[in-house]
């Protein structure tokens, strides 16, 4: 048996190429490996100890999503065009080539436009997110007006609607459905981090399709749709226009900062009751301010205002929950931050709303039975006026993320790894994609103090995206072992392995799967 | 082209399970109760830095070692204690070389050999492969040839996999 087994062997190892140590090696690489650039060059170049073969090259941008670019081999080095995306940020290029001996090698360069990437903080409010805040500010009032006059003759006016109404409605809901292509475009370059005259192309919508506001472009179309659909018809039926309301509010609740507030559904919910209630309630004060001296008047201010008062409960009571997910339980934030800021002013605003609605149902409403028109007309109009002011902050607030956002960052992942002669605690913070740190304490297998010579990590996606991000850690003066801040661009599982060198022919690798928040 | 060339990737990779590592052994397997002859070979430096010493720690097991000198390096050694006593030719070994270290200057486009022999004690288990840590040590670090592969492991997935032989009982030993 022996002899067999070191047979089989031996006849293996003559198979195996015989050229096969000698793998290429990255020796250099410009911009070199960790650098900060203004703009990048047009390619990236990699210098490798021996010719290589590109097989895959994949840049990943700062929000995580990837790009392939074929590369050029001159001799030991290769070409790499730099990434489209210009939203500043840390950017990392996976590199696998294949060696002369055939073998593939692969590692991880990671360059930074203007700066690193910081975690959850806000990226200058660039051309596209202004554009998309304005986007958003006109999608939204165009889909009251379309939602407010469905849903004012289905439900207040339940007769023929007049046939200037209607196209008025129809006209809002196209002007709708256009500005909802513009707000896909616009969010798309403020993804790609372009300018407008750079954006004409399917590139920008390709990039705002594959985000979460998609959900909301497409449930504010639907809503959009089914209320053209309902108008159509002179006496819009009840169900269309009720399943335009639906989408509209849900609309609201399919992207954006306070969705993503812990807990997420809750937080989700609460988005979708307020954007509900908000269609009622600024959707139809336009139609009944032209109400006021039709002779049913009185009738249709009851039938909008009965369901109002409970909806108006409810916009308060997800207003003020998601203030407080949103500010992260500390309210103090409010006044500190751009958000807090933006959302005190909408606070105002709203309070002279429900002042207004309150003097409107309690005084004015009585006064316009004893035949007095025009104080509510004025606080209609006023009403209406303030209502546009909360929607604009309420668009304007893309511009700045809340202090959750930027404070609430993710806790740190602890992990014990250990093999019998070695013990590692290792703490990851935070605990998220973006830039990270590791650091490391070590104990020999039965917990004696251990210095090792030298600890290397290499990290990499569980899902095999990026090659092997490999760190280097360092002591502190405190023993702790620490890498330098890294970009690891998704969340997720990322393989660990962790090589500590305890003396010159002696290491030892530690393995872990450490998952990261997104 | 690049699909041809992936192909060919991929087969290389199947076919190259065993000598991927970078310092290897020419040998492929020693005797148990012999004496070895070793030749590490080095085929390139360090991340494209000149190799200025190669040291190899003797495992426990082997004993006697002797390096052979290299024209143009240095040699020195490092001797220190066996775990236990070893019989050789009716001595009693209690110490020995533990550490062999040349010293010298090897361009990364240059290949190299280092010799050293010893004897393959029978506390070495049979049938199984013997691992023995290089380090090449470089003007900008070094490459350590040490990972010794976990039971079940493929020395492929490793790093840095130290070289290796087989050990082989008297009778499948070649050149007897």
């Amino acid at each position: 048996m022996p002899r067999l087994h070191a047979l089989c062997l031996s006849l293996l190892l003559i198979l195996s190429p015989l050229a096969a140590f000698g793998h290429a090696q990255l020796v250099a690489a410009t911009p070199d490996d960790g650098s900060i650039v203004e703009a990048f060059p047009p390619s990236v170049t990699l210098t490798f100890s021996e010719a290589v073969a590109p097989l895959v090259l994949r840049w990943v941008a700062p929000d995580g999503s990837a790009e392939e670019v074929q590369g050029e081999a001159r001799d030991t080095g290769l070409a790499v065009p730099a990434p489209q995306g210009r939203a500043r940020g840390s950017y990392l290029l996976s590199w696998r080539v294949m060696s002369g001996d055939g073998h593939p090698v692969g590692g991880v360069l990671t360059l930074h436009l203007g700066a690193p990437s910081m975690h959850s903080a806000a990226p200058p409010a660039a051309t596209g997110a202004r554009l998309a805040a304005a986007a958003r500010f006109g999608l939204t009032l165009a889909m009251l007006g379309a939602l407010g006059l469905a849903l004012h003759a289905a439900f207040i006016a339940r007769t023929a609607a007049p046939l200037g109404r209607r196209r008025l409605g129809l006209g809002a809901a196209l002007a709708g459905l256009g500005l909802a292509g513009v707000f896909l475009w616009s969010h798309g370059l403020d993804l790609l981090g372009l300018a407008p005259g750079e954006g004409l192309s399917a590139a920008p919508f390709r990039a705002a399709l594959m985000a979460p506001l998609a959900r909301t472009i497409a449930l504010s179309g639907l809503a959009l749709l089914l209320a053209a659909l309902a108008l159509r018809q002179p006496r819009p039926p009840r169900g269309l226009a009720l399943l335009a309301w639906l989408c509209a509010g849900l609309s609201f609740a399919g992207s954006g900062h306070a969705v993503t507030a812990p807990p997420a559904a809750l937080s989700t919910f609460a988005v979708a009751v307020h954007g509900v209630a908000l269609v009622w309630w600024m959707g139809l004060l336009p139609p009944l301010l032209a109400d006021l001296r039709h002779p049913e008047a009185m009738l249709r201010l009851q039938r909008f205002s009965t369901p109002a008062l409970g909806l108006v409960a409810l916009l308060v009571l997800s207003g003020a929950w998601l203030t407080w997910a949103q500010s992260g339980g500390v309210l103090s934030r409010l006044t500190e931050t751009g958000w807090g800021q933006l959302l005190l002013v909408k606070l105002a605003l709203v309070a002279g709303l429900l002042a207004l609605a309150g003097l409107n149902r309690l005084r004015l409403t009585p006064a316009l039975a004893r035949g007095r028109v025009a104080p509510l007309a004025v606080s209609i109009r006023a009403e209406i006026l303030l209502g546009l002011g909360v929607l604009l902050i309420a668009a304007l607030f893309r511009l700045t993320p809340p202090p959750r956002a930027m404070i609430d960052t993710a806790p740190p992942i602890l992990a014990h790894l250990h093999s019998d002669r070695v013990m590692a605690d290792l703490r990851l913070s935070p605990g998220a994609a973006g830039p990270v740190v590791l650091e490391l304490a070590f104990q020999t297998g039965d917990f004696s103090p251990l210095e090792p010579r030298e600890v290397t990590l290499a990290l990499a996606p569980a899902d095999g995206r990026l090659e092997p991000l490999r760190l280097r850690a360092r002591a502190g003066e405190d023993g702790i072992w620490r890498t330098e801040p890294a970009v690891l661009p998704f969340g997720g599982d990322w393989a660990l392995s962790l090589r500590v060198l305890v003396s010159d022919f002696d290491s030892v690798t530690l393995r872990e799967t450490l998952t990261l928040r997104e | 082209m690049k699909l041809l060339m992936t192909a060919a990737a991929a087969l290389t990779l199947s076919l190259a399970t065993q000598a991927a590592a970078h310092a290897t052994f020419a040998e492929t397997q020693v005797v148990q109760g012999e004496t070895a002859r070793l030749t590490i070979r080095i085929g390139h430096g360090c991340e494209g830095e000149a190799t200025q010493r190669v040291r190899v720690q003797v495992p426990e097991g082997l004993i006697a070692a002797q390096p052979m000198v290299h024209a143009g390096w240095e040699l020195e050694t490092v001797t220190g204690a066996y775990a236990q006593p070893y019989e050789y030719y009716g001595r009693t070994l209690t110490e020995g070389v533990r550490e062999i270290v040349w010293s010298g200057e090897l361009p990364n486009a240059h290949y190299d050999e280092f010799v050293f022999r010893a004897r393959v004690t029978d506390t070495v288990p049979l049938d199984q492969m013997l691992y023995i840590p290089v380090v090449q040590e470089c003007a900008n670090g070094a490459e350590r040839w040490i990972e010794i592969p976990a039971e079940g492991q493929d020395a492929h997935d490793l790093e840095g996999p130290a070289p290796g032989v087989m050990v082989v009982a008297p009778s499948a030993g070649h050149g007897h």
